[in-house]
């Protein structure tokens, strides 16, 4: 009885589940950024948070960044007082791998808010980030709205950018004119996270 | 093997299109094109579902026809794909195509080639077209959305039948466990995060012997099946059996035998004792689910795992004991204390639960522990229904004491049986007592063939080629113990754990990785038997076990 009495009490305490699901809070972590500052996820409270899942020598990450697809998100929500956050969990000889003096010079080519080192994957994990890009959107209550493919077109190509639509734009968009998210969820697709 | 000599054999023209670590080529004869793919070792393509990450291989005209895939795992990611060499039969009989893909090794690069066909001999596509899974109606049985997963049964006894489905996003693609019994099977699928429900399931099943075939099968909402509240019913009926139980049940109705004359309002106490067992088992399973849900490493038989507790139902066991033995007439008030008020039998209902509870772990464990991986009214559904099925023979027998009349007349017999009742009184004693001597004593040790199971001892033995059975125990389970004795203990089951890794995961304590290893076979409790075939994936058995089965599935003959 007394066991029992103890796990009520500690439901009552504990406040996230561990797997992300839509409509709860995003699971909430602790990750350095290329500064070697620790990021915290809670932190962003207030702010719509973006979280991609990156790895710069993977080809479907290439196709959004070479022609500054990826880019123009992040600068084009950044604007809007977006957080975006690329995230590598690449392990340690995996490709994508970065070290935080790698990962400063490669942010100077994004627009990202700031690039989080996960090299023991554990946030992917927490997440289920399964792809690069494999992307989840966090709204101002810290509430995940949005987790899946950055686009509506598995393909590699660049050229198919132009006749696919954005769900995380989709999904951002909505969000901030105060609507709900029409697409929540897609799977997502790209290679799979460097674990 | 056969595939590679016959191609070679067909001389194969040296020009097929190359680039990266998959060769490319389109084969045409007179009525059919074949796209044939050609992969390094260590890289593949993907399926037409990729699984977790990938991307399926296209055509610029004409349609792939798929051979079954296989699965390819990558830490905690898996594909769905091909390597080695592979015939895909295209439609229509393309002369040129362009064919785009993204091959994977670890690592990705997209290929892509223009190919021109090239003749060859007619066999080429027969043989291809041969490897194909077909339709087949009768090898699924059905499948039932459960939650976050769902059960796929097919027909036969197949630990090793793995599943495709073809809807890309839909399922995580590790292969979930596979539950077996003697003629049917069941697979079970996760769902992917986010995704919604399926109304039907299709997909390649692959099952060793036999050839893929193509299911379709609609999806039948889980919910808490009346069958499923049936079974708690009578579970919770079954129940009152238990050692822990008859006994007090048997008192409460002595009692009632003895007050029968003109007693008022027993509709209102056979209600107040099922609103206290109900209630009771409701909070229990609140409580537990409550305690999961906060991440605690918790499953059913959780309440054997605290010294405390055992400790004090033993103690209380003892002193029910004593108390029918007639020892000292404390306890007695306890038993009986419905004959008064309302609030007495609700507490006797609550009472009835506490010393029930002891019991539900071994005998119930495993049927528990898979209503808790439910969602959560579904769970509550099923103990509510376990509580009435525990409450019922009791209520009735209160509620209409027309009924007791059936049996003898009160006498000194009631003395007699109330002695006899104390036996299984004392064997429960002396059972928790013995777990008790388990939880407080340092676990069993290695012994010459099993070793204690950690998720990295397994993977070394499987890294060596061995097959690796586990078994998920606790001294508090019953039937771990009977499968151990009469199953596990006999030579010649023995004698073929020997020739693999043989591991122990004791579960008697609380132990969060073996709570986790659990969960991540679908598991709230034990029994659990895992085997790992030599280079094979994980086969779950069912919970109770036979010297048959477990030779078969370790690849021995029975």
């Amino acid at each position: 009885m007394k066991t029992v009495i103890a796990a009520v009490l500690l439901s009552l305490a504990a406040a996230a589940h561990a797997a992300p699901r839509l409509g709860e809070p995003a699971p909430d972590f602790t990750l350095a950024d290329q500064s070697g500052k620790a990021v915290k996820l809670s932190e962003a409270k207030g702010k719509f948070v973006v979280l991609e899942w990156f790895n710069e020598g993977c080809p479907f990450v290439k196709k959004h960044y070479r022609f500054n697809n990826m880019q123009g998100l992040q600068k084009k929500y950044g604007n809007k007082g977006v957080v975006w956050y690329s995230i590598i969990s690449s392990n340690k000889g995996k490709q994508g791998h970065m070290t935080p003096a790698q990962a400063s010079g490669k942010l100077k080519t994004m627009s990202s808010k700031a690039i989080l080192l996960d090299e023991s994957g554990d946030v992917g994990r927490l997440y289920g980030a399964k792809t690069t890009p494999h992307m989840f959107v966090v709204d101002k209550k810290g509430v995940l709205i949005y987790m899946g493919g950055i686009d509506d077109t598995p393909s590699a190509d660049p050229n198919d950018i132009k006749n696919s639509k954005n769900y995380v734009a989709a999904a951002l968009d909505e969000a901030l004119a105060g609507k709900p998210v029409s697409t929540p969820s897609s799977s997502p697709y790209g290679c799979s996270v460097k674990y | 093997m056969k595939l590679l000599a016959l191609a070679f054999l067909l001389a194969l023209p040296a020009s097929a299109r190359e680039r990266g670590h998959v060769k490319a080529a389109l084969l045409s004869s007179g009525d059919g094109a074949v796209l044939r793919l050609v992969h390094d070792p260590h890289w593949h393509t993907y399926w037409l579902n990729p699984g977790d990450s990938g991307l399926a291989t296209k055509l610029s005209t004409g349609t792939i026809e798929w051979p079954a895939p296989e699965r390819i795992v990558a830490g905690p990611l898996t594909s769905f794909g091909y390597s080695g060499e592979v015939l895909f039969p295209v439609t229509p009989n393309v002369k040129r195509v362009t064919v785009a893909w993204l091959e994977c090794a670890e690592i990705c690069i997209p290929g892509k080639a223009d190919l021109v066909a090239q003749k060859v001999k007619p066999e080429m596509l027969a043989l291809a077209r041969e490897r194909l899974p077909r339709p087949d109606p009768s090898a699924a049985l059905g499948a039932t959305s459960r939650g976050d997963r769902i059960v796929l049964e097919i027909a036969g006894r197949h630990p090793l039948a793995e599943f495709f489905p073809a809807e890309p996003g839909a399922f995580e693609g590790a292969r979930g466990p596979v539950a077996v019994a003697p003629s049917r099977s069941e697979l079970t699928l996760q769902k992917a995060p986010g995704a919604s429900d399926p109304k039907s399931l299709s997909g390649v099943l692959v099952r060793p012997g036999l050839a893929p075939v193509w299911i379709t099968v609609p999806v039948a909402a889980g919910g808490a099946a009346p069958r499923n509240l049936l079974l708690a019913f009578l579970g919770g009926l079954l129940l009152n059996l238990m050692p822990c139980v008859f006994p007090v049940l048997s008192i409460k109705v002595l009692g009632l035998l003895k007050a029968s004359d003109g007693r008022r309002a027993p509709h209102f106490h056979a209600l107040a004792y099922t609103a206290g067992v109900v209630t009771s088992f409701l909070a229990l399973a609140a409580g537990l689910l409550a305690a999961r849900a906060a991440g605690a490493s918790l499953g059913w038989g959780f309440q054997l795992q605290s010294p405390w507790v055992v400790g004090a139902m033993a103690a209380l066991f003892i002193a029910l004991g004593l108390n029918l033995l007639g020892v000292f007439e404390v306890g007695t008030r306890l038993m009986s204390l419905g004959e008064r008020s309302g609030g007495g039998s609700f507490s006797s209902g609550v009472f009835a639960v506490v010393v029930a509870a002891p019991c539900t772990a071994p005998f119930m464990g495993a049927a528990i522990g898979w209503a808790l991986g439910r969602p959560a009214w579904e769970a509550l559904a099923v103990f509510a229904a376990l509580g009435l099925g525990t409450a019922a023979p009791y209520a009735v027998l209160a509620s209409w004491p027309s009924l007791l009349k059936l049996l003898p007349r009160p006498g000194a017999w009631m003395e007699t049986l109330k002695k006899l009742l104390s036996v299984p009184m004392f064997t429960t004693a002396a059972w928790l007592l013995w777990v008790l001597w388990h939880l407080v004593a340092a676990p069993v040790g290695d012994n010459s063939l099993w070793k204690t199971w950690s998720p990295e001892a397994v993977a070394e033995a499987r890294a060596a080629g061995k097959t690796v059975f586990v078994d998920f125990t606790a001294a508090w389970c019953l039937s771990c113990q009977v499968n151990e004795r009469i199953v596990l203990a006999r030579p010649e089951v023995v004698k073929a754990l020997q020739k693999g890794a043989a591991f122990k995961a004791d579960w008697t304590n609380k132990d969060p990785v073996i709570e986790a290893e659990l969960a991540r076979h679908g598991r709230a409790g034990v029994p659990l038997y895992i085997v790992y075939p030599k280079g094979g994936e994980a086969v779950t058995l069912p919970e109770i076990l036979t010297p048959a089965l477990v030779l078969e599935t370790l690849g021995e003959k029975p």
